[in-house]
């Protein structure tokens, strides 16, 4: 075994985050993820989950801490670019993902900038619908698709990139019965490791292995 | 025209989302078809460049033979690139409404030989022979547009505009206007329907003009909050400031024939303006 296939996957080690004129609201947070982690994230709203996923693939730019992703530590730009190749983050709501014309070409929009040829990231897509049983929406568009839908073809759009770990925001927000099921059989075929934040507590409990509480700052184990 | 180019581009677009749309067939090409018709064959870059030039010489020209001429060559190109003629013929109906305003007003305020009188007013011959001109150079451009541009999809005409040079910025402009303008609209929607709800109705007083005043306000708030989740999304994506353009361009025999023939055309246009008087 190599040292980086000994690292953890993700390693967050005491970061922090202020928003200007607010109370800190991430205080000294540390976690660790292993390769295929099933990882539930709680909070109340406004608890600072989403920073926190934004400040792993470094949309938020960091104050303090670290990230270290397969033992690279991520500092600048340059280095989240590499990051997010590996760590896919779904967005809380679908149209900020989706702005492609046709769902066939807003999941060959990751390949093209991975820089695969046109064929391969096709190829790449239509076998990634396939799983997802997604094939016959290829030629639609994000905007008439439902929200089920929606959510899926946002996974799909990750997934293709072959991430390690996914991170999901809120992904049964606004889903119905039917559309949380199926998102949740998907989810449970995958061998990715991922955090998800989630209010639904049975979702969490069918998907998830072991859950981090984000309280006043303060990350902590939670069962 | 600029604006009635994007205006109809955007429109096109959204009819584009066809209740029943063809299943993908595997093959990368049909991403990037039309139509069948005679013009789709011909490439992107000549299309745009040929409707531009046209545009140019039509809007230069004054005289009544050359814009005939010109209507007639946006007519034919129509034809060839087999536009629907009822949605066409609606969408032109839309234009035409707003020349007829032109061709009602220009003639009492172009000074010239008198052919009615008003309430005082007297309308001149040269402001009706000005709308008319006005009208059939619209017309004749706007059928040009729909017949060689509106029709390209999307994805295919960013290629073809970055193969052109013209600034990724303005690019990524339309495309994302053309994607977002439905999200914008269902969200103006959304609200105004939350204003309802709370027994707002329109009227003509302070009230009503402050409180749409807040609404245009929240939209641009809600569009900028959007555009940097959007962009936050692509970055994860490992977009980095360039779009990927991926539509095989393939300059062809025809091509070439295609725009010497555009230019034949305009130079006949042009040259039209300066002999028989009209």
């Amino acid at each position: 075994m190599t040292s980086a296939s000994k690292a953890p996957l993700l390693e967050v080690k005491q970061l922090c985050h202020q928003y200007i004129g607010q109370k800190k609201i991430l205080d000294e947070v540390s976690f660790s993820i292993e390769s295929g982690d099933r990882v539930a994230l709680v909070g109340d709203n406004g608890a600072g989950k989403s920073t926190l996923l934004q400040l792993i693939v470094g949309l938020i730019p960091i104050q303090s801490g670290e990230i270290m992703v397969q033992s690279l530590k991520a500092t600048h730009e340059r280095d989240f670019i590499k990051v997010r190749t590996m760590i896919g983050l779904v967005f809380q709501d679908p149209d900020d993902q989706l702005f492609c014309p046709s769902v066939i070409e807003d999941v060959m929009f990751g390949p093209l900038n991975q820089g695969y040829s046109l064929q391969d990231a096709e190829q790449k897509s239509l076998a990634i619908l396939e799983q997802l049983q997604l094939t016959h929406l290829s030629q639609r568009m994000a905007s008439d698709l439902s929200g089920g839908e929606k959510r899926l073809v946002t996974l799909a759009t990750v997934l293709v990139m072959e991430p390690k770990l996914l991170l999901l925001d809120e992904p049964t927000n606004a889903l119905d019965d039917k559309a949380q099921q199926r998102l949740l059989s998907v989810l449970r075929s995958l061998e990715q490791g991922m955090i998800v934040i989630s209010h639904d507590k049975d979702f969490l409990a069918q998907l998830t292995d072991r859950s981090l509480l984000l309280k006043a700052g303060k990350l902590t184990a939670s069962l | 025209m600029l604006f009635l180019f994007f205006y109809e581009v955007i429109r096109l677009f959204l009819q584009k989302s066809s209740p029943n749309p063809q299943p993908y067939n595997g093959n990368v090409n049909a991403l990037f078809k039309d139509n069948d018709s005679l013009v789709s064959k011909i490439d992107p870059r000549a299309r745009i460049v040929g409707t531009v030039i046209f545009a140019f010489s039509v809007v230069l020209s004054d005289g009544l033979l050359a814009l005939c001429l010109a209507l007639l060559c946006s007519f034919t190109m129509a034809c060839c690139a087999k536009l629907k003629l009822v949605g066409t013929l609606k969408k032109m109906a839309a234009m035409d409404a707003f020349m007829l305003y032109l061709i009602l007003i220009l003639p009492f305020s172009v000074p010239g030989d008198s052919f009615i009188t008003l309430f005082g007013f007297e309308g001149s011959w040269q402001g009706l022979f000005k709308g008319l001109i006005i009208t059939l150079k619209a017309n004749a451009v706007v059928l040009m547009i729909f017949a060689g541009v509106s029709i390209l999809p999307a994805n295919v005409l960013g290629s073809a505009l970055t193969s052109l040079k013209v600034s990724h910025k303005l690019i990524q402009l339309l495309l994302f206007t053309m994607r977002y303008l439905k999200v914008i609209g269902d969200e103006f929607q959304r609200l105004r329907r939350a204003m309802r709800a709370r027994a707002f109705v329109l009227r003509f007083n302070w009230h009503s003009w402050k409180s749409i005043g807040y609404l245009i306000g929240m939209m641009i708030v809600r569009s900028m909050h959007r555009s940097e989740r959007v962009v936050a999304a692509m970055k994860c994506r490992g977009y980095q400031g360039q779009f990927v353009s991926y539509h095989p361009l393939s300059w062809q025999v025809m091509d070439f024939w295609y725009c010497v023939l555009m230019s034949l055309v305009c130079s006949a246009i042009i040259t039209l303006n300066f002999v028989g008087g009209l």
